[in-house]
């Protein structure tokens, strides 16, 4: 091909820059991503979820107060022509749940919803952990309970099996153990900061230190010590371990509810993608029954998060027990182009060319409707290796003046 | 297959020391420039890399386990689990001036120029203290900063503090006490905790 194309030419000058943390998607990636929501929406529809748009950027104050401090640290704040605070929202949860408790108060329950787009956090960027990402999730509103839990669980891992991830685990957690924990030994807001921080990075060292430092009695160091124990397949015993170390009713609450939650998984046939991990103390601080994460392989972080939160809709308004889980679209694609290479780049089923009489519109028109995808070759830059090519037979026998 | 990331330099040979104690199948180091190496039985492959990357090979999942100093680990701040402090490599990131230095705090220094190899550390360590520093990052010989008036403090690790004394300088605050760390990818320790935690269980047992 030798024909100059006019963009050749580019970049003439040095192209406009993006800022940090957010990405362009086009061909492949672009519809891959589309596509991945698509998936997940079309599942969410039939498991009687409906979908919820709430606003991209809303008043800082709400989307700050219940997040807690690492997730307000994170906001992108701006100021309102008015000189009000507004944020981008940080997750689609928050104004989820600002939703159903401000507004569908009245509204009858359960409530399912389903919601899919960008959030946006101030951090440092990475691979997998952009600035802004997408997400895609459930929430179940208004049912406390196993049933609930788990049916957001079964989604979680269906989620992710009909988003073609070959690999899969969950960990599934429980925040009434740590917190019955809490209460039990009576710690303050540092020391619960440093045992949180033991937890999150599994170091023996630093728990061993703290429970040192906590001079607690014998079974109040072993709960302690043991938290990063309770770590563990089916069959390996962790919930009878766990029972065994609760000091409290809270903690035996918290183990009676995953016990429930873990049968109801083998009934959706899933119950093998999960592990339950007790010292699974990090994320959002709104989580307050089970929570849970998912990993695949050569993906450092989290590709779903999740959990039980039963204060944060009644922070909007009314009080409602809730469930949810959030797929990282990003991650999860990022980890399918790594497991398997890049998505493929859209093509064109069939190429028509133009013809004088006219009659390649026609063509063009009923392949379409026939669900192909055709294109017409309007000039040079046309793809050349579209599969079928075809041409109006008005070529071959072209018309006698 | 795990692939395990060592730190090549200072911490190699009593990583290997400690990793053979612990019964672990060590890398095949035949041939010293290979940069990855997979165990005689072929259990685990190795991967040397330069100390400062070996949280972010961990990180990213090119390897799942790793040996890192605390002080790489922190700078790197790599969201890793960190299941055991190691018996070696022990060393402090300290702030150092000129022995000539007046002796007044810190605090009092304006806009001091800080020369150092752990720009993220030694940024949070002044602005915590509200002193707005000028960071000199440098990828080595640290020490040359104040001696050639490159810099007035610097931020480096200190063994023994027999560099720091030859070059003139004295040590005026500890930033960390470090020592080597054994990190775990937090996704591979989820796809491969038995293997894992039987690799951590087989050190925990010979630690002093």
């Amino acid at each position: 091909m030798t024909t100059p194309s006019p963009f050749d030419s580019f970049p003439a000058k040095s192209p406009p820059a993006i800022p940090r943390g957010v990405s362009d998607f086009f061909g492949g990636a672009a519809v891959a991503r589309r596509e991945a929501e698509a998936t997940l929406r079309e599942m969410a529809r039939r498991w009687g979820y409906v979908e919820v748009i709430p606003p991209t950027f809303e008043y800082a104050e709400t989307l700050a107060t219940e997040a807690g401090p690492q997730l307000a640290e994170e906001l992108y704040r701006f100021l309102d022509r008015d000189g009000r605070a507004l944020a981008l929202r940080p997750d689609l949860t928050i104004p989820t749940a600002r939703l159903a408790g401000s507004k569908l108060y009245d509204q009858p329950l359960p409530q399912r919803f389903f919601y899919a787009g960008p959030a946006f956090r101030y951090e440092e960027p990475r691979a997998g952990r952009q600035r802004e990402f997408w997400q895609a999730g459930l929430e179940l509103i208004g049912v406390a309970g196993p049933d609930a839990d788990a049916e957001v669980l079964a989604f979680a891992a269906r989620g992710l099996e009909a988003l073609a991830l070959p690999v899969i685990r969950f960990s599934l957690g429980h925040l009434g153990y740590f917190h019955g924990l809490v209460e039990h030994l009576g710690l303050t807001s540092v020391e619960i900061r440093v045992l949180q921080s033991a937890l999150d990075r599994k170091s023996w060292d630093d728990l061993q230190a703290f429970a040192d430092a906590l001079d607690a009695s014998g079974a109040d160091r072993e709960a302690v010590l043991g938290l990063l124990g309770l770590n563990g397949k089916q069959g390996e015993g962790v919930l009878a371990r766990a029972r065994k170390l609760a000091r409290n009713q809270k903690m035996a609450e918290a183990v009676n509810q995953l016990d429930a939650v873990e049968k109801r998984l083998e009934h959706y046939g899933v119950k093998h993608f999960f592990v339950v991990d007790l010292a699974d103390v990090r994320g959002m601080n709104y989580y307050t029954g089970i929570t849970f994460k998912a990993y695949t392989d050569q993906m450092g972080f989290s590709i779903v998060n999740g959990g039980r939160y039963d204060n944060l809709v009644g922070h909007f308004g009314a009080s409602r027990p809730a469930v949810g889980c959030a797929f990282y679209l990003d991650r999860i694609l990022l980890a399918r182009v790594r497991q398997s290479g890049p998505p493929p780049e859209p093509m064109p089923d069939i190429l028509v060319h133009p013809c004088p009489c006219g009659g390649y519109v026609r063509l063009a028109e009923e392949a379409r409707a026939a669900g192909r995808v055709a294109v017409i070759a309007l000039g040079p830059e046309a793809p050349h290796d579209a599969p079928t090519t075809i041409r109006c037979s008005c070529e071959a026998n072209p018309p006698t003046a | 297959m795990l692939t395990v990331a060592l730190p090549k330099g200072r911490l190699t040979d009593d990583a290997l020391t400690w990793l053979k104690r612990a019964d672990w199948p060590l890398p095949q180091m035949d041939n010293d420039r290979r940069l990855v190496a997979p165990s005689q039985d072929g259990r685990l492959s190795y991967i040397m890399a330069k100390p400062m990357d070996v949280p972010v090979f961990v990180e990213q999942g090119a390897a799942d386990l790793g040996i890192a100093g605390l002080d790489v680990l922190r700078e790197r701040a790599a969201d890793v689990y960190e299941p055991l402090r190691l018996p070696f490599g022990h060393c402090r990131l300290s702030v150092a001036a000129p022995a000539n230095r007046p002796n007044r705090p810190l605090r009092l220094e304006i806009n001091p120029r800080v020369a150092t190899k752990y720009p993220r550390l030694t940024a949070e360590y002044f602005r915590k203290r509200g002193i707005s520093a000028e960071l000199i990052v440098l990828s080595g010989s640290v020490e040359l900063g104040p001696l050639v008036n490159l810099a007035d403090l610097i931020v480096d690790l200190v063994q023994t503090g027999a560099t720091l004394r030859e070059n003139g300088l004295v040590e005026l605050r500890t930033i960390l006490e470090s020592q080597a760390v054994l990190i775990v990818n937090r996704a591979s320790y989820r796809l491969h905790t038995r293997e894992i935690d039987t690799l951590i269980a087989s050190i925990r047992t010979i630690l002093p």
